[in-house]
């Protein structure tokens, strides 16, 4: 199947619904915008920023009538490759749609526009003591909508859940242009199929959210965070596995391995840490029940025997502790030119022996330059294995791929795990989808799309509901 | 492969480690009101790199890209990875400016540095008409010996909503009976603009007259009350022309060391609400965050408030990386929404310590007639003392 061109007819009418000013086919806006934090580079054939609903629609109405591509993009931060033009055409950056629409606190909900970004839903929801729980490390940048299509989860997750956890309903805009609202507005509904959770995660492949309704929940009372250093990664995992087996539930239970510490600390200002693997463990709750709560995390991380152990209520300190956590994937680019960040997540009696095979991925490759940086949420088995090197090198380029095989062929999937946690298929892992799921399951997948999107539109040639045979236009 | 001058080229391994996070984007001033992607620091760098692979070239909507950017260094403190954005900027204004695809005030601001030696191409005796309102003519010896040299700068030395600046700063010196002196008509402009703009060939030139006229006046320690003087003496210059042979304050910086030695005396409680808006030159650039902040919790009857973004986190007010000069409805909007921040904490005053801020943020009070005041520290300080303006 061949998609259409964006001519100079499509690009007057994209004009006529967004305003000349939401229309760019500027060679360096199409070549910012065709990068995500992967290593693959798609440039769409122009960049259209609506501001409604109803422009959405429009231009999904225009572009299914041309069998033109268009691919959906909230701030661009995917790890996956999941917002990239492959097949170019319209790229749709929603980032324009950012007004908060409602905070209903008697209801606790909030609606959004897609664009909304995470932290700053949070910024106004703190005032009133509440908050949005997902917190991917992206939140200072990343959308609602870039969220709900990645069903991003981070670092709260042991406690509250994905972002699935808390969308109550959504407005959609099909590729064929109708508009529907999945859910409702009430905490409980099994009145449909459960639309919202279909789209959820759907990384924009059978619709374009541009509303978005979400729980929302009190902030706990206070914090009590400790940082326990270990030697071996073993070691960490097995104490996060006792914190887990204990029945405490952290608001956060976070890990960086020796090199993702030490270079996230250097960004952080953090001091006076011994170097070693960092188990970080943040208790929320009543001011009385988080010290009870970290004393018992810490009196369990001990049996494993850490290097060191420190515990701050100091909210400076604990912010400069998360940040640091937040900031491993980035602070990793310090050591090399290219840095490509993975999302396996594996089941929790796994961990330790899945962490400490994946240290071992850089020796088993041997390629000068290329090195390995583990960090995530072991409270969730979620683990972000990122390979730093660089990409311009032909030989570390193509180990990394190598890395991706042993990573997901050798390891997580053997091991019981699962390919992407909170990241989503997107392009780097589509090559092992069929691996985890099944032929069956992949081709029921490729028809759901197919129900959704009979003209495959929408953001095509990624894992879910394809690849399928594409031909650019 | 496109050719790059070396000054960009070097930025090829930076903008390589960019990995596209998009933390810069959370508090950059200017994307929010560009909006593309090319708008935001993330952008930029993609940009540049686009430049350097020869995927773009210069052109008027680079340009227009690179310029609208305050410098603010907000996405330099925030990059996790620890590209250097703003020197990349800069060095792609240097590249923009070698191929003529730089707007054109920038070429003024050149000419009249070059020839009048000053950012307005105003002659080289009205750099001290602030005396005037010192009420000091008599005591304020230009080009004398002394301990220690007032460099107001231009923006304090010529424009008249700042010259309040130079003259709060003198009384203050005057009351605490130091030995001081300026260089009047002897200053040049510290060739500030010059390096945010992209033009950077004549500062050299620049700093080795201002270093050359303050050796000659036998002064130990240079105080100015700008930011981004502060920052050309004490980063630009030692990097061009190496060590300077004396120290150099900020005014805030002389004030809290005076405090520390218990000779700052304050006559007058003054009943307001202060926000101190931290100078991106000063505050980012410079890391003097607490000096302004301990002199003003000093000064009786001050109730110090902090704006919602401070320190690291600060807005910036639009004032800076010559935004006034190249986009100056940008920088308006920006001090607005500085001014909204104010609103929310309820402050009556906001403080600064940069006379660029004074005049944009004066200029966002008048544009919208908001009833917050805005003064520089040491107008407060001088207020505080009872020391009188003209």
């Amino acid at each position: 199947m061949a998609y259409g061109r964006v001519g100079e007819g499509t690009l007057k009418e994209l004009e006529g619904i967004v305003g000349s000013e939401g229309v760019s086919t500027r060679p360096e806006e199409l070549y910012c915008y065709s990068r995500d934090s992967t290593l693959f580079a798609f440039r769409p054939d122009v960049v259209v920023r609506p501001k409604s609903m109803e422009q959405v629609a429009a231009i999904l109405r225009l572009a299914n009538r041309d069998r033109i591509p268009v691919t959906p993009r909230g701030a661009g931060t995917s790890a996956a490759g999941s917002p990239l033009p492959v097949m170019g055409g319209i790229l749709l950056d929603m980032s324009a749609m950012n007004r908060i629409l409602s905070v209903d606190l008697e209801n606790q909900a909030v609606a959004v526009e897609a664009g909304v970004v995470c932290d700053a839903l949070n910024e106004e929801l703190k005032p009133h003591g509440f908050f949005f729980p997902p917190d991917p490390a992206s939140s200072p940048a990343c959308t609602i909508g870039g969220m709900v299509n990645t069903n991003a989860a981070g670092n709260r997750t042991i406690k509250y859940g994905p972002t699935r956890n808390y969308v109550l309903w959504l407005e959609v805009v099909l590729p064929t242009g109708e508009t529907v609202q999945t859910g409702s507005k009430t905490l409980k509904s099994v009145s449909d199929y459960d639309l919202t959770r279909l789209m959820v995660g759907s990384e924009g492949s059978l619709g374009v959210v541009t509303r978005v309704g979400l729980k929302i929940v009190p902030l706990p009372e206070g914090y009590a965070t400790a940082s326990l250093v270990y030697d071996s990664i073993g070691a960490l995992a097995r104490a996060a596995a006792r914190m887990r087996l204990a029945g405490i539930v952290p608001e956060m239970l976070e890990f960086m391995d020796r090199k993702t510490t030490r270079v996230a600390f250097q960004y952080a200002g953090v001091k006076g840490l011994p170097e070693g693997n960092l188990l970080l463990v943040d208790c929320g709750g009543s001011k009385e029940a988080v010290g009870a709560m970290l004393k018992k995390c810490v009196d369990l991380g001990e049996q494993e025997k850490p290097a060191h152990v420190e515990q701050t209520t100091d909210p400076a300190y604990r912010e400069r502790l998360i940040m640091a956590r937040k900031a491993a994937l980035p602070a990793l680019a310090r050591l090399r030119p290219s840095t490509v960040m993975e999302d396996c997540t594996l089941p929790l009696s796994k961990l330790p022996e899945a962490a400490a095979e994946i240290e071992e991925i850089p020796g088993r490759l041997s390629v000068e330059g290329l090195d390995l940086g583990n960090f995530g949420h072991i409270g969730d088995g979620n683990m972000h294995p990122t390979f730093t090197f660089d990409e311009r090198v032909e030989e570390q380029r193509a180990a990394f791929f190598r890395g991706l095989d042993i990573l997901y062929k050798e390891i997580v999937l053997p091991l019981g795990g699962s390919l992407t946690g909170e990241h989503g298929i997107g392009l780097i892992r589509a090559p092992y989808i069929e691996l985890e799921h099944g032929s069956a399951a992949v081709e029921l997948m490729r028809k759901l799309k197919r129900l959704f999107d009979p003209n495959l539109i929408l953001n095509p040639g990624k894992g879910k509901g394809g690849p399928y045979p594409l031909r650019r236009g | 492969m496109a050719a790059v001058n070396s000054s960009l080229a070097v930025f090829r391994e930076e903008v390589q480690r960019c990995m596209r996070c998009g933390f810069c984007r959370a508090l950059c001033p200017t994307w929010d009101s560009v909006g593309w992607e090319s708008g935001s620091p993330r952008g930029r760098m993609q940009v540049i790199k686009a430049l350097l692979d020869g995927e773009a070239q210069a052109n008027e909507y680079v340009a227009d890209r690179m310029y609208k950017c305050a410098l603010c260094g907000y996405c330099l403190w925030r990059c996790p990875s620890g590209v250097k954005t703003t020197d990349a900027i800069r060095a792609a204004r240097d590249h923009l400016v070698r191929r003529g695809y730089h707007p054109r005030i920038i070429d003024e601001i050149d000419g009249r540095i070059g020839e009048s030696h000053n950012l307005y191409g105003l002659s080289k005796e009205d750099r001290t008409q602030w005396i005037a309102l010192t009420g000091l003519d008599d005591l304020v010896k230009t080009g004398r010996a002394a301990e220690i040299l007032f460099f107001p700068g231009c923006v304090t030395s010529f424009s008249s909503r700042a010259m309040g600046v130079a003259a709060a700063t003198s009384q203050i010196l005057y009351a605490l009976g130091v030995n001081w002196t300026i260089l009047g008509d002897e200053e040049w402009c510290c060739g500030n603009p010059l390096l945010l703009a992209g033009k950077p060939g004549t500062v050299k030139r620049v700093a080795e007259h201002n270093v050359s006229a303050i050796h000659r006046l036998g002064a130990k320690m240079v105080v100015t009350s700008c930011a981004g003087c502060y920052r050309t003496f004490t980063q630009d210059y030692p990097r061009i022309i190496g060590d300077l042979g004396f120290q150099v304050y900020h005014v805030s910086q002389m004030l809290e060391n005076v405090l520390n030695q218990d000779r700052l005396r304050f006559s007058r409680d003054l009943d307001v609400t202060v926000a101190y808006h931290d100078p991106c030159e000063l505050g980012r650039h410079a890391g003097v965050y607490e000096p302004p902040r301990r002199i003003l919790r000093e000064i009786p009857g001050i109730r110090l408030v902090e704006l919602l973004n401070n320190r690291f986190l600060t807005r910036c007010c639009g004032g800076g990386g010559i935004l006034k000069a190249t986009n100056p409805e940008m920088a308006l909007n920006l001090a607005q929404k500085k001014l909204e921040e104010a609103h929310c904490v309820k402050a009556e005053i906001i403080a600064s310590a940069c006379p660029s801020c004074k005049l944009n943020l004066s200029d966002a009070v008048a544009a919208s007639e908001d009833p917050t005041q805005m003064l520089d520290i040491t107008e407060i300080v001088a207020w505080a003392m009872n020391l009188k303006i003209m």
